[in-house]
C-alpha cells in the first residue's frame, strides 16, 4: 500500500473522482433480468487498482526491503494501491478497453455499459472491481468473457 | 481478470434465483449487524418507532463517543438497500449524526431490535411483472417539530418490482400543502 496521504492535489494527482454503480440501477437491471428470464454473472477483477495507468508523474520512495542506490526514488508508471487517483485511473483504463469492445456507456450512470448486436443485447454493470454481465446475447457474453 | 460464474452475491446482496423470478435480501450482513451490537438475546421489536413520537436535537442527553452511533447509522443506511420500510426511521436518526442524544440511540436500537424479525425479508422481483415505471410520492405536513420541514417520500415500481425508494426531508419549509407536494427534493 502507497502511502496516499503524502500526495498533494495540484502536484501529484489532479482529478480523483471514478464513478461506480447507482444501487438504483442494480436494483432495476435485476428486476429487467427477472423479467427477460436473462442468465445472471457475475465477475470481480483480481488486483484492480493497479491495472490503471497514471497520467501524472508520481514518484514513490521506494519500499523497504528493496536494494537500490540510496536517494533515488522510482517512477510510478502504473496505478498503486494507495495512491489517491488510483480508482479513477482504473475506471480510466476499464472503460478505454471495455469501449474497444463496442461497448458504450450509458448517460444515465457511467458504470453501466451496453452492447448491441445482431444477436441481441449484452449489458455490463461496474462496481469497482465487481461486475455483474447479462443479457440475451449469450455468444456475446463468452465473447466478452475471453476479451477480459 | 477472473472467473465468471453465477450471480448469487454482489455488494453484501443476496441474489436468489427462484423459478418465478429473483429474491434479494441481505441476510447475512443484517445478523452481523445484530449480533455486533449484543441483539441476539433480545426481544424482537415489530415496529421500527413508536407512533407519533418527534424527535429534535436537544432530546434526552449528549452521548460522549458518537463513533458507535455514526457507525450504526452507516450500516442501517446500506441495509435500506432491501429493508425498505426503515427507510424513514433510518432517514431520521441519520439527522442526529452531529451530536446524537440517549433518546436518538435508543430509535437506533430500536430499529436493529425490528430487523431481527425481518432478517430474511427482501425483495421479489417476480419473472411475470412486464416493464411497466409507476411512481407514488407523499409528504407529511411540517413534520419536523424544530424546522417545520416538512418529509416526502417516494417509491418507483416496475410493475411489481421495488426499484427505487427515498425519504427524504424537504429543502425549504413549505407554505401551504399545495407546495408541500410540488417539491420533490
Amino acid at each position: 500500500m502507497a502511502k496516499g496521504l503524502t500526495q498533494e492535489y495540484g502536484i501529484h494527482y489532479e482529478e480523483t473522482f471514478a464513478p461506480i454503480a447507482r444501487i438504483t440501477s442494480v436494483r432495476t437491471l435485476l428486476a429487467i433480468v427477472a423479467t427477460c428470464k436473462w442468465r445472471l454473472t457475475q465477475m470481480d477483477v483480481k488486483n484492480a487498482f493497479l491495472k490503471g495507468e497514471l497520467e501524472e508523474e508520481v514518484y514513490m520512495r521506494p519500499p523497504p526491503g528493496y536494494t537500490c542506490q540510496e536517494n533515488k526514488v522510482c517512477r510510478l508508471r502504473k496505478a498503486l494501491y494507495g495512491i489517491k487517483q488510483a480508482p479513477k485511473a482504473w475506471f480510466a483504463k476499464f472503460q478505454k478497453t471495455i469501449t474497444q469492445f463496442n461497448f458504450s456507456s450509458s448517460g444515465h450512470d457511467s458504470a453501466l455499459f451496453t452492447r448491441k448486436t445482431y444477436n441481441g443485447t449484452v449489458v455490463l454493470l461496474l462496481y469497482v472491481d465487481d461486475m455483474i454481465i447479462t443479457g440475451d446475447d449469450s455468444v456475446g457474453i463468452e465473447e466478452l468473457k475471453k476479451f477480459l | 481478470m477472473k472467473d465468471l460464474r453465477p450471480l448469487s452475491y454482489f455488494l453484501g446482496l443476496e441474489i436468489l434465483s427462484l423459478s418465478n423470478g429473483l429474491f434479494l435480501s441481505q441476510a447475512k450482513y443484517a445478523s452481523d449487524l445484530v449480533s455486533r451490537v449484543g441483539l441476539s438475546d433480545s426481544k424482537i421489536e415489530h415496529t421500527p418507532l413508536e407512533p407519533n413520537v418527534r424527535f429534535t436535537p436537544q432530546d434526552g442527553t449528549l452521548v460522549n463517543d458518537a463513533t458507535l452511533y455514526l457507525h450504526l447509522v452507516g450500516s442501517l443506511i446500506y441495509l435500506t438497500m432491501t429493508q425498505t420500510y426503515i427507510s424513514y426511521n433510518v432517514h431520521l436518526v441519520s439527522q442526529f449524526m452531529a451530536s446524537p442524544r440517549t433518546t436518538h440511540y435508543a430509535v437506533v436500537f430500536r430499529i436493529i431490535r425490528c430487523i431481527k424479525g425481518t432478517l430474511f425479508y427482501g425483495l421479489h422481483y417476480s419473472a411475470a411483472s412486464p416493464l411497466i415505471l409507476r411512481a407514488y410520492s407523499d409528504a407529511d405536513w411540517a413534520g419536523d417539530p424544530s424546522d417545520r420541514r416538512s418529509t416526502t417520500g417516494f417509491c418507483t415500481f416496475l410493475r411489481d418490482s421495488l426499484i427505487s425508494w427515498r425519504s427524504k426531508k424537504q429543502t425549504l419549509a413549505a407554505q401551504s400543502s399545495m407546495k408541500l407536494n410540488i417539491v420533490l427534493r
